[in-house]
């Protein structure tokens, strides 16, 4: 096909625009945008949206890659995609139970609850305390864990949450439902603090996370056998989700 | 029904053999990120979605074809995951957290700067989600039509009228402004 029937098309602006025009077509579609100001008018119009787009979020490129995002830092861990998947298997799975049990899968999931909101409820009583945050420092990590063991009657861990940017301020004993619970509560460089709530469980049994939010507060809880542990921040989602994963690998090792 | 354990899903095997892959999966997070960052503009869920995004590409790396484009087949990958979270997202509006939306660029940003960002972001939540994908892999990714085609998984004519439609709806919102406060962008 020769010059003067070539048609111009949406197509080949675009791909003027966009770099991805062939060499061959170029100087086609440079003459037509002569004769044609409209579309030269819009083909700017579009350069000047690339332009915008690039300098609103060029920069995220150079942005230090957290080492959850790193796949070869210590900090990488898989499992996220699992974890929904296996949340999303629990909620069918606890459809399903409910279903035919009625009623006992109700209970269970009722008194988990509880022991999320007891979990938050101490953390907004002590978690804004400045003079006496705990009853015992962090620094006294020994005797902090050997006394709430012997109180809760089991073998207790404090996990290590430096690689989060949390520090260990210290631990307290709480009174629960089911007899004493322990709060250990760690603080960040900005002085954000999280808290860690164990306590026994009437009833042996082990759940997935869940998860209870409120207010700005959240909670990720589990049970593990003989005591359930709930993880409480203020903070996004998926930040507390990580904290809990690095708190139940510690537990669970 | 007994309750899954956490651990289940806690551990898996961490693939070890394949130290090439990972550099060139590295070499493509900064990409990844900004990707997904201008695509939800909330800086945590843009990297949950990186972060599920390397864990299915490592966890299927066999499905790699060495010779295309990783990026692109990344970018496959996080567009399935992200129509995956929409779809979850619509059927389950009462799970989701709402996050601030992130403002934050990492160099200190001056008030020109927030204010582009703000006009194009909030431009381009205006558009479909296909078309701001196509419109974002083009303008900000430099990805071919062709590959665009293919992580969409689209006949490149559809490609073509999304970003057409994009960058026709994008002008009228922001051209429309007294100012046209995309000149100032250098």
């Amino acid at each position: 096909m020769s010059g003067e029937a070539e048609r111009i098309t949406d197509q080949d602006l675009h791909a003027l625009a966009d770099g991805q025009l062939g060499e061959e077509r170029r100087a086609a579609v440079e003459r037509w945008l002569q004769a044609h100001p409209e579309d030269a008018a819009r083909l700017a119009g579009w350069r000047r949206q690339t332009a915008a787009i690039q300098a609103a979020f060029g920069a995220v490129a150079d942005e230090p890659v957290s080492e959850r995002l790193r796949p070869r830092a210590a900090g990488w861990r898989f499992g996220r995609l699992a974890a929904i998947a296996a949340s999303i298997a629990l909620f069918v799975a606890g459809a399903l139970a409910g279903w035919i049990g009625h009623g006992r899968m109700g209970d269970e999931r009722a008194m988990d609850l509880r022991l999320a909101d007891r979990a938050i409820a101490a953390h907004r009583v002590y978690a804004v305390e400045v003079r006496h945050p705990v009853e015992v420092a962090g620094s006294d990590e020994d005797h902090l864990v050997r006394w709430l063991s012997k109180r809760l009657d089991y073998e207790l861990r404090v996990p290590d949450l430096s690689r989060a940017g949390y520090r260990l301020m210290g631990g307290r004993l709480l009174a629960s439902e089911g007899g004493p619970a322990a709060q250990f509560m760690y603080e960040d460089g900005a002085g954000r603090r999280i808290t860690v709530y164990c306590s026994r469980v009437a009833q042996r049994r082990e759940t997935a996370f869940r998860f209870e939010q409120s207010g700005a507060i959240g909670a990720f809880y589990w049970l593990d056998g003989a005591v359930g542990y709930a993880i409480i921040g203020e903070m996004p989602r998926p930040a507390l989700l990580t904290i809990a994963h690095m708190v139940y690998d510690q537990i669970e090792q | 029904m007994p309750a899954r354990h956490p651990a289940s899903f806690a551990r898996q095997a961490r693939p070890a053999d394949v130290p090439d892959f990972l550099s060139e999966i590295e070499r493509c997070i900064p990409s990844l990120r900004r990707y997904a960052r201008a695509l939800m503009r909330d800086r945590e869920r843009a990297d949950d979605l990186v972060q599920d995004c390397l864990e299915r590409a490592i966890s299927r790396r066999r499905l790699w074809r060495p010779g295309g484009s990783l990026r692109a087949w990344l970018f496959t990958i996080m567009h399935n995951l992200y129509a995956n979270e929409m779809r979850r997202r619509s059927t389950q509006p009462g799970l989701v957290p709402v996050d601030e939306i992130d403002g934050a660029l990492s160099r200190p940003a001056d008030q020109t700067d927030r204010l582009v960002m703000r006009d194009v972001g909030a431009a381009l939540d205006q558009l479909s989600v296909d078309q701001r994908e196509v419109l974002l892999l083009v303008a900000l990714e430099g990805l071919s039509y062709a590959e665009v085609a293919a992580v969409q998984d689209v006949p490149i004519g559809t490609v073509m009228s999304r970003l057409s439609r994009a960058r026709e709806r994008l002008g009228a919102l922001l051209d429309g402004d007294p100012a046209s406060r995309l000149r100032r962008v250098k």
